[in-house]
């Protein structure tokens, strides 16, 4: 343990002889780590985020698909829904997406005689039970778009062409963003006519299961009981967008591959074209009684003080990148596009696992691309000293 | 009667051997040192006294005959064995003297012992300790290229002595010193008899061989020896 | 699957394993075949210089490989479960295709493996003439496919998972009322209280094995190198088998949780860390008896082999007892405080 030490004191003192090309690679090998650890970093803030947010859907619904296309579900379906053991909660949704012709944006309608769970206003008053008042909620997006504010008047137009106009009553808070941004809800009434959806039918029906290990028992059921409909749980949607976020990364992961390879090529060729001053120490090590293994050793404290120092560089970089500024760099390429974009602000969350990763490649490939370099290092003739 | 503290039988060491520029850089050597002597090895430019240099000091192997140090038969071992073995009883006093320019004279003097496995502390007592002896411990802090010849001299020969060897070697120690300087080392060599050392040294100065510390001459031609005398 | 980020990076430094492991087996081959310390040729040199790079490459597999298996314990019980329908734990994840045990078992091996050979160089660094050198190199050629087949049977397990299929989890896989379809599974046909009465007697098998090869008389310390890899390897997989079928059910309070992995989680105190490293340093320990009873038959190394076998025997006696008793333990505990409720 000593021998160790007291190496790695000596590899210290030599880093910080040849400073400035210690700092270059330093400062190139943090910039491959950050790239990587604010994928990581912004992947996982939205997994979490997005896990958040998914809690609050119901756990199931039912739709209705002919041809592939989602089409309004009739509501009588909903009487043989509720027979079903296990259900404990059934109702209709009325919903859909709406284009904003001046703008170009798509919004999302949904019909309700509340605040969905889990939304907070930000100003105004939510809706109450009431029938067909022309009123709506809005999130910051169309807001923005238009130019508006609360107790504005909006006109939309339905699917008939007829204008419809509503009064602003409230505005949801940009800290929900990621779910309100493009969101406008509005009563039932005037959602069944903006979305052309008659009384009889719904876009789909939500259920709830009161025992959540019995869900895939209950999809079982609707799929045999009712044909045409394709059933959705909740936690297949969670994995979906796992999925999704994890093939996001690992599309820039296969990007970095090739920066990681040319780093480590760099590192090959710094770690083994030594200076003729660097070969000149090595042998005088070697001929006053340093063995191969000690100058291994040597060489191995070097690439970890470089590897492990470069790659906190990175962390911390990453860390402000992503959870400080908003991951300007990614965001773009990660979250995909639209004209109605949620400016939100992700969560801080980063798991142990997920800097042990960062560190597990990161450190690994530049210790195995300097093994061979260090060998040849070490093997210099200590007999060549004497004759020199 | 003191012991032998090192017995070459019959070695030979060819460069190359069996290539055109094959070199056959020691033939047929016999010798043996006692513990304590100071032995000079007299000769020309390429006799072949650093090659014996360094077969005896553990750097590299024979082609063939038997070397024994400090009682161990050292000539099948290996490269690893030889070095633990070397760091422990043979200290180096370069030609050049081969310092670190940009480490301080503490931490050239600390090299061999970095890889003992010695505590700092031990380390540090051992570095004091010669320093002290060889009158630099008032330049420890200085880098080397600070330090007067006379200081990096004296540098070069605590750092052959930190890891307390038995043996040192030195290699041409006078070569690019002046008249002043040889003859401070030849004090100091003469004060390293004096804590038990046994010096082995290649030199073609007349200042060294002709000193009244060395106890015996070993003349080296064409890697023979010639003739050896007190 | 294999589009996950964190797939990718384990089989990225699988990848550089193997990479290092295949450069240290084409040396090996040379250093094999041209041995001989004897020689002061420059050929011999050299040979010996490669045999550095060589151990220097085995250490750092070692160590890459430390870490990827429990970055691979992390993945398929933390990472996939989510993802894969019907998974709940590791034991869900694995039991996604005919590869997963399969990979879990390879990388084990492979592990134990690698510390033999560590462990067959330091005791070939003890003597200096290297006397094993030979047959280390011989070793490492045996693992270099190893390496090759766990790797790619890692990457088709990945790659061949299909997260819509349900897979059965560890109440289904070690019930032992029924065999599951893994390689484990097949085990659990054994019935529980038979499977603990072996962990019994294997654990004091292992020890009187450890006994006689401390013992001085010669041929009990040869029946003793005979017996350690039977009793070792025996005694791991017993042990494991009761860790999930009779002792997991007490480490985490739940008569159906059977997952070997979940115990390495903060919940659960990290104690399936402990159980772990005792294992594999029994199975590591029990194997380098043998392998350094065999070294023993070179009469220049003897002495050091018999004496590092005699260390291996002390380990192995020590994780035995230190397993039993804090499985047992654990065991006693729970029904020490169930009784007390009652």
């Amino acid at each position: 343990m000593s021998r160790w030490i007291n190496i790695l004191g000596f590899t210290a003192l030599l880093l910080k002889r040849y400073w400035r090309s210690t700092l270059s690679l330093i400062v190139v090998y943090s910039i491959i780590v950050f790239a990587f650890a604010s994928v990581l970093m912004f992947i996982q803030s939205l997994s979490y985020e997005s896990g958040i947010v998914l809690r609050s859907l119901p756990d199931v619904w039912v739709q209705r698909v002919i041809g592939g296309r989602l089409v309004p579900i009739d509501n009588d379906v909903t009487a043989g829904l509720a027979k079903i053991r296990g259900v404990s909660c059934v109702h209709q949704r009325v919903w859909g997406y709406y284009f904003d012709e001046g703008t170009g944006g798509v919004f999302t309608i949904v019909g309700s005689d509340s605040i969905p769970d889990g939304l907070t206003m930000l100003a105004g008053k939510g809706l109450t039970s009431f029938d067909t008042a022309g009123v709506a909620v809005c999130g910051t997006g169309y807001l923005e778009l238009h130019g508006v504010s609360i107790g504005s008047d909006i006109i939309f137009t339905d699917t008939e062409r007829h204008l419809r106009t509503l009064r602003i009553t409230g505005v949801f808070t940009s800290s929900s963003d990621l779910i309100t941004r493009d969101l406008i809800v509005v009563p039932y009434g005037e959602a069944r006519r903006l979305l052309g959806i008659g009384n009889t039918s719904s876009t789909d029906i939500a259920i709830d299961v009161t025992n959540p290990d019995e869900v895939e028992t209950v999809v079982r059921k609707i799929s045999q009981r009712i044909p045409n409909v394709r059933v959705v749980t909740r936690e297949q949607l969670i994995s979906t967008y796992q999925s999704l976020f994890g093939y996001r990364g690992s599309l820039f992961l296969f990007g970095l591959m090739i920066s990681l390879l040319a780093f480590v090529i760099l590192a090959w060729q710094k770690a083994g074209g030594l200076s003729s001053k660097e070969q000149r120490e090595i042998g005088i090590q070697k001929a006053v009684g340093w063995s191969i293994p000690d100058i291994m050793i040597q060489k191995f404290c070097e690439g970890t003080i470089i590897s492990f120092n470069a790659t906190l560089l990175g962390l911390i970089a990453a860390y402000c990148h992503v959870f400080f500024f908003g991951a300007p760099l990614l965001k773009p390429f990660l979250v995909g596009w639209s004209v109605v974009f949620p400016g939100f602000h992700l969560l801080s969350h980063l798991e142990l696992s997920s800097i042990v990763l960062v560190f597990f490649l990161s450190v690994i490939p530049y210790l195995a691309a300097t093994v061979v370099p260090s060998w040849k290092a070490a093997i210099s003739d200590p007999a060549e000293i004497m004759h020199a | 009667m003191p012991e032998k503290i090192i017995v070459a039988d019959n070695i030979i060491k060819i460069f190359d051997e069996g290539q055109p520029n094959e070199v056959r850089a020691v033939q047929s050597v016999s010798l043996c040192v006692f513990e304590g002597e100071i032995v000079a090895f007299r000769g020309p430019s390429g006799s072949g006294k650093t090659t014996l240099l360094s077969l005896l000091g553990c750097m590299c192997k024979p082609t063939s005959g038997e070397i024994i140090v400090c009682g161990e038969r050292i000539t099948k071992w290996s490269e690893h064995f030889l070095t633990m073995f070397r760091r422990k009883h043979i200290g180096f006093v370069f030609q050049n003297f081969n310092l670190i320019e940009h480490l301080t004279a503490y931490q050239n003097i600390t090299v061999p012992a970095i890889p003992l496995g010695l505590s700092f502390h031990e380390m540090n007592l051992r570095v004091h300790k010669w320093a002290e002896i060889l009158r630099v411990d008032h330049r420890l802090a200085f880098p080397i290229n600070l330090l007067s010849g006379g200081e990096i001299q004296r540098v070069a020969i605590a750092r052959a002595l930190v890891a307390e060897p038995e043996l040192i070697f030195a290699d041409e120690p006078t070569a690019h010193l002046d008249t002043k300087l040889s003859n401070e080392l030849i004090e100091i060599f003469s004060n390293l008899k004096d804590y038990g050392k046994t010096l082995l040294i290649a030199t073609h100065d007349p200042i060294v061989y002709g000193s009244k510390i060395v106890s015996r001459i070993i003349d080296f031609r064409d890697g023979h020896i010639v003739e050896s005398g007190a | 699957m294999i589009r996950d980020s964190w797939i990718i990076s384990l089989l990225l430094s699988e990848f550089i394993s193997l990479v290092l492991i295949f450069s240290a087996a084409i040396l090996a081959i040379r250093i094999a075949r041209k041995w001989n310390i004897s020689s002061s040729a420059k050929e011999q040199l050299v040979l010996e210089r490669k045999s550095y790079l060589v151990s220097t490459i085995m250490m750092y597999v070692f160590s890459f490989e430390m870490v990827s298996m429990w970055l691979f314990v992390i993945i398929v019980n933390d990472h996939l479960p989510p993802i894969i329908k019907g998974a709940m734990c590791g034991t869900g994840s694995l039991n996604a295709n005919q590869f997963g045990w399969i990979v879990l078992d390879l990388k084990s091996a492979e592990f134990v493996f690698l510390a033999l050979w560590l462990i067959l160089h330091h005791l070939d660094r003890k003597i200096p003439e290297y006397p094993l050198t030979r047959e280390k190199n011989i070793f490492l050629l045996l693992l270099a496919p190893l390496v090759c087949i766990a790797f790619t049977i890692e990457a088709l397990y990945f790659s061949t998972i299909n997260p819509n299929i349900i897979t059965t989890c560890c109440s289904i896989t070690f019930d032992t009322t029924a065999a599951g379809s893994s390689s484990v599974g097949i085990f659990s046909a054994i019935p529980e209280g038979i499977i603990v009465r072996m962990f019994y007697g294997l654990s004091v098998a292992a020890l009187m094995t450890d006994g006689l090869v401390l013992y001085s008389k010669r041929w009990m310390r040869t029946t003793g190198y005979v017996l350690a890899p039977i009793t070792g390897v025996a005694h791991f997989i017993i042990v494991f088998l009761a860790i999930v079928h009779h002792y997991a059910k007490y480490i985490y309070g739940m008569p159906n949780h059977h997952c070997p992995f979940d115990m390495l989680w903060k919940e659960y105190y990290f104690v399936g860390y402990l159980i772990y490293a005792l294992l594999f340093l029994s199975v590591i320990s029990s194997l380098s008896i043998c392998v350094t009873g065999l070294a023993r038959r070179k009469q220049v190394i003897r002495f050091e082999a018999t004496s590092l076998s005699r260390k291996a025997a002390i380990w192995n006696a020590g994780s035995t007892v230190a397993l039993f008793v804090l499985l047992v333990c654990v065991e006693w505990i729970w029904n020490a405080a169930a009784l007390q409720i009652q």
